[in-house]
């Protein structure tokens, strides 16, 4: 690698989107440079599996656990939520739970899959609802990208489950791969909770227990072949490809995926034509620098770092024709920040959003096989629309197959508590566990946050990392339309629960510590879902947003920004498959601008 | 070898024997994997496991060849194997836990030309025991019949296709129920996708993928993928070193291959329950009898015209595997350095416990 | 360990935990087990408590003598707590203060995973009916099916 390479194209960050746009680029003979700044996963299957034994052997298995941050290339870690140190500077005065993984293949290392598309009603909330902002395109513009989403990202589901709340999809179309099917405990619960009926205010709604879109290997419709595990060798060695064609049911999609039937950005890579892609890992993005007078990036600094565990690196820059900014909602615009953008808008960094998620847990009446599948199989969806949004929140539930273990630490909290505080042993304890931990559930309860010019990132130079690069400053708050939402949502599982005969056992004095906030008499306790959004915001004027609809920045009309960070609203979806629809649109009209 | 009436009793036996010489190959793989101790050998533990679901793929090509036909392929009951299990080739099967005599088994299963050594009977694996062979039933479908190797055979059941095929007509000859056909749905590996067979072409793609997949051109060491066959990789294993593109067979100069045979549960060679005498050691293979029994049930019943049986299939593999590494984990006090293993029972009364749940 | 203290160790773990010495050993981890054990707890403390397993009566009395001679006893309690903790979960937890003080603080007595094979071959996901979650999974579709009976 020299610095006089031309390129074509310059891309910062190998997560998702930047793996989809250089897929993209290359596949149309356009040079590429990626620049990731953390490490490479693992491009070999035996490497990949290194990491999982390393990672058996870890005592608290958190999410970030096998993805162990570079000294260069620092990421927020959840533990640090508590203790208040790390990567973020969090200024409050609620605290911002979710992280975020700085890897070739980025978060999608460890996400737990969940593909859904926003509703209709979503890109419109401030039109219907007076809520919230309007987004600059609707569902029909980006239907066909959602497709290709799907294609790409390797989505199973069925789409008589999801054509609901508006949802319409291309007539004769259906998902790649069949719905996952449903775990044993899903169909308890539908057994009961299916066709119960609540109100919300004057409105009144029909549950149901229901699959969701999974980025994660099923069987296959039509011609699709499902992408097994990475395993880029080129000494005729490769075997890991034959791995990962479906699901095992490894219960352990967050934090890592055993056989990497899930989809991550790496299986995106591996596709690109490396004929024109120049990947550099280690290849922390500095500064973007600007042409004053035109407003056109003229380079972009980057700091290489060597060794993972030492700060020490060379210094950088990479040139290109366009630039493409794909390294996470707070990381584009602390870059953006740093390098004194244009911000005409006054929105860069501003409208910071998360799902803030509760959790409900309890027993099931009888057994009903926890700790087995996919992390989780079905989720309640239907309160993610409806009128109620001009008064609070929308959520979505997610229904875990991994009982307690989020909630509590179990099954090795059941244990402690059967050991160390009932004194039971023996036969008895093996009874008392083996009826316990099969019928555990929770319940993950993510709520939708509006976009607020208070909830914001910004950069100060008191606080920077090893690199000598600022570190994210946050500013967060969750306000009542949330907060109203987060009731409303307790109250729907508490009925839910009774409706299923769940014993409530929710309890956050004996669950693992998450940050809480007041509401009223309560207290609610939530944590991130790793679902950052609204950063870099797009619109249809330079005077309300940071990009177009395009995702190409206002003021400099090289640089396009990419990811989450330009949603106006986020719904109650899980953002990846959106944002990776949306670069697809990005990627069209970048082609159609270079390729001529 | 035509006549004027044709019976296709011979081929159905054949393509039923070569249904039960697909399924013979895999308890022995599965013993070499399991016997694998956690986190180590992991060359090995790929290797094996890539000819486990090969081995399988061609299971179902040899039912499905059978079903287009209108038979039946059966792989429970009597139709289970039992070990020692010679093959065609003269090449005896034995129950072995990874070693370099499992690994030299593993070579002339995949190239008959291979000079194999076989099992001396005081071999120490064997801990002084001597069990019963027992013949792969191809060898008693016609007397007439001695394939010199597995290629042979499926040559040869390709030729009777052909002559039966010219006798009574394509369309007749392949008179089964497609619906018995295992697709793609329910059969996935990526190093083969199951062929749907419904005539003469499909019949002979399947044959000679099982035959391609499993000698293969022995004269090409990287296949069109750019692959390393497996006979070359258990080479890699026995050798401890790794295949460059440009060597040459027999003379590998690539980077070392990490094969550790001491970091091996020893499990005693043929295990048989009724030498499992420490409490509880007979519940749990008793318990992997039943799972294996279960898992050759399922088959069963996907290769007879419930293909979605093959999820609970999978589902026995895996717990199988559970099952057996309880076994191989116990060391067997009456043959001191030897422990128990699967020992791959057939148990006749898994038959009425499934009936119900299948 | 002797043979006889091993013979010892397997019998009281499976009175403890509820599985019989061929899962015990089936785990394929009893050695690092045992090997915890000796790490942390001198060999005065094991012994007796071994000896007071040896002392069990058997019949109708001997549930009520695990807890009043080893449960409850303030110097075997907490060890046999840890061993049980250990199969079922490859951890280590921590002794008590008390039992520091009584006998010593080893450097090994911290929060910690006996190795990656000890997790996976915790028992408490056998009792749960279900897997370690990361390993040995059921295979695909498995988690639609009825969850195995427990045999306890």
């Amino acid at each position: 690698m020299t610095e006089d390479q031309r390129y074509d194209v310059v891309v910062v960050g190998a997560g998702v989107n930047g793996a989809l746009v250089a897929k993209c680029l290359t596949g149309r003979k356009l040079r590429v440079l990626l620049l990731e700044a953390g490490p490479a996963a693992a491009w070999t299957f035996d490497g990949y599996v290194k990491r999982l034994d390393d990672f058996y052997g870890v005592y608290a298995k958190g999410p970030e656990a096998p993805w162990p941050a570079a000294v260069g290339a620092p990421q927020p870690d959840t533990h640090d939520v508590r203790t208040g140190g790390g990567y973020f500077v969090q200024k409050g005065p609620h605290k911002y739970a979710s992280s975020y993984t700085r890897y070739a293949g980025g978060s999608t290392l460890h996400w737990l899959g969940v593909a859904l598309r926003m509703l209709p009603e979503d890109f419109s909330l401030h039109s219907r609802y007076g809520r919230g902002r309007d987004w600059p395109l609707g569902y029909a513009d980006l239907e066909p990208y959602y497709r290709k989403a799907e294609r790409e990202l390797g989505v199973a589901a069925d789409v008589a489950d999801q054509a609901h709340l508006g949802v319409e999809f291309a007539p004769g179309y259906d998902y790649p791969m069949r719905r996952i099917p449903p775990s044993y405990s899903d169909q308890m619960l539908a057994a009961t909770v299916d066709g119960m009926r609540l109100s919300l205010g004057s409105e009144e709604f029909a549950l149901k227990i229901r699959s969701y879109p999974a980025a994660r290997n099923g069987i296959p419709r039509g011609d699709f072949v499902p992408d097994g595990a990475v395993d880029e060798r080129t000494d005729g060695q490769a075997l890991g490809r034959d791995i990962g064609q479906r699901c095992q049911g490894n219960t352990a999609c967050t934090p890592i995926c055993p056989v990497q039937a899930k989809y991550n950005a790496l299986k995106t890579l591996a596709k690109a034509d490396h004929r024109y892609l120049h990947l550099v890992t280690q290849a922390v993005a500095s500064r973007i620098n600007v042409d004053p007078a035109s407003g056109a990036v003229q380079s972009v600094e980057y700091k290489r770092y060597t060794e993972a565990d030492s700060p020490r690196h060379t210094v950088h820059r990479a040139t290109g024709r366009v630039y493409v900014l794909a390294a996470h909602a707070v990381e584009n615009a602390k870059l953006m920040l740093a390098s004194g953008l244009g911000n005409r808008s006054g929105e860069l960094g501003r409208n910071l959003m998360d799902h803030p998620c509760l959790y409900a847990w309890g027993l099931m009446p009888s057994p009903a096989g926890a700790y087995r599948g996919p992390l989780s199989t079905a989720g309640l969806d239907d309160l993610r629309g409806g009128a109620f949004r001009a008064r609070h929140a929308a959520f979505r539930f997610d229904i875990g197959n991994d009982g307690w273990h989020s909630t509590t630490g179990a099954p090795d909290s059941t244990v402690a508590d059967a050991v160390y505080t009932r004194n039971l042993f023996g036969k008895q304890l093996r009874r008392h566990l083996g009826s316990n931990l099969s019928r555990q559930i929770r319940f993950s309860l993510a709520v939708e946050q509006l976009p607020s010019a208070d909830n914001r990132v910004t950069v100060d130079p008191q606080y920077l990392d090893p690199l000598g690069n600022p570190r994210p400053v946050l500013s967060y708050r969750i306000e009542e339309y949330t907060l109203d939402g987060m009731a409303a949502a307790a109250e729907v599982a508490r009925k839910v629960f009774e409706r299923a005969g769940i014993t409530d056992c929710t309890n956050p004095d004996e669950g693992t510590w998450f940050p809480s906030v007041e509401h009223g008499d309560e207290v609610f306790h939530y944590h991130g879902m790793g679902h950052f959004a609204g950063t870099h915001v797009m619109g249809d004027s330079p005077e309300t947003s940071v990009t177009d609809p395009d995702q190409r920045s206002w003021e400099h009309r090289n640089l396009y920004v990419l990811g989450s960070g330009s949603f106006p609203t986020m719904g109650t979806s899980n953002p990846t498959l959106t944002m990776a629809a949306l670069t697809l649109r990005t990627a069209d009209r970048l082609v159609a601008e270079l390729a001529s | 070898m035509s006549t004027g009436v044709v019976s296709t009793a011979r081929l159905k036996a054949l393509l039923q024997a070569g249904v039960e010489l697909e399924l013979s190959t895999i308890p022995p793989y599965l013993c070499a994997l399991y016997s694998l101790r956690p986190m180590t050998n992991a060359e090995a533990s790929l290797v094996i496991r890539s000819v486990v679901v090969e081995e399988m793929l061609h299971m179902v090509l040899a039912a499905n060849v059978l079903n287009a036909i209108g038979g039946e392929p059966h792989v429970a009951d009597g139709h289970a194997p039992r070990y020692p299990h010679e093959l065609p080739t003269g090449v005896v099967l034995h129950l072995l836990p990874f070693s370099r005599e499992a690994v030299d088994t593993f070579l002339k299963v995949e190239n008959p030309a291979h000079p194999h050594r076989a099992l001396e009977a005081d071999h120490p694996l064997l801990a002084g025991r001597n069990h019963q062979r027992h013949r792969a039933r191809c060898l008693d479908v016609d007397e007439g019949f001695h394939p010199a190797s597995i290629g042979d055979f499926y040559h040869e059941v390709i030729r009777e296709l052909e002559a039966a095929a010219a006798d009574i007509g394509e369309r007749t000859l392949f008179c089964g129920d497609p619906t018995r056909q295992v697709t793609r749905d329910y059969y996935y590996a990526a190093g083969g996708r199951s062929i749907l067979v419904g005539d003469l072409d499909s019949a002979r793609a399947a044959l000679n993928e099982i035959v391609e997949q499993g000698e293969g051109d022995m004269g090409a060491m990287f296949d069109d993928d750019g692959d390393l066959a497996h006979y070359y990789r258990f080479q890699q294993l026995r050798d401890g070193r790794s295949y460059r593109r440009s060597d040459d067979a027999g003379a590998p100069t690539g980077p070392p291959v990490e094969v550790d045979y001491d970091a091996v549960y020893p499990m005693i060679a043929n295990p048989r329950s009724e030498e499992y005498r420490v409490p509880g050691l007979q519940a749990a293979a008793a318990g992997a009898n039943r799972t294996w029994s279960e898992l050759l049930l399922q088959l069963d019943a996907a290769f007879n015209g419930r293909p979605a049986a093959l999820l609970p299939a999978v589902h026995s593999m895996f717990k199988l595997r559970d099952q057996s590494l309880v076994l191989l984990a116990n060391p067997m006090p009456d043959h001191p350095g030897r422990n128990a293993g699967p020992t791959f029972e057939w148990d006749p009364s898994a038959r009425a416990e499934l009936g119900m749940r299948l | 360990m002797s043979s006889e203290r091993t013979e010892r160790f397997f019998d009281l773990s499976a009175l403890l935990t509820g599985f019989d010495r061929a899962q015990l050993l089936g785990t394929g981890v009893a050695d690092q087990y045992r090997r915890t054990l000796e790490q942390v707890v001198c060999d005065e403390v094991l012994d007796d408590l071994l000896r007071a397993y040896e002392r069990l009566p058997a019949g109708e009395r001997r549930e009520a003598a695990v807890r009043s001679e080893i449960l409850d006893h303030a110097d075997r309690g907490p060890v046999a707590r840890n061993l049980i903790m250990l199969w079922y979960s490859g951890t280590w937890r921590p002794l008590p203060d008390d039992w520091r003080k009584a006998h010593g603080t080893s450097p090994l007595d911290t929060d910690r995973v006996v190795s990656g094979e000890a997790y996976v071959a915790g028992l408490q996901w056998v009792a749960a009916g279900a897997h370690p979650m990361a390993a040995r999974p059921g295979g695909f579709g498995s988690w639609a099916l009825p969850p195995e009976r427990i045999d306890a």
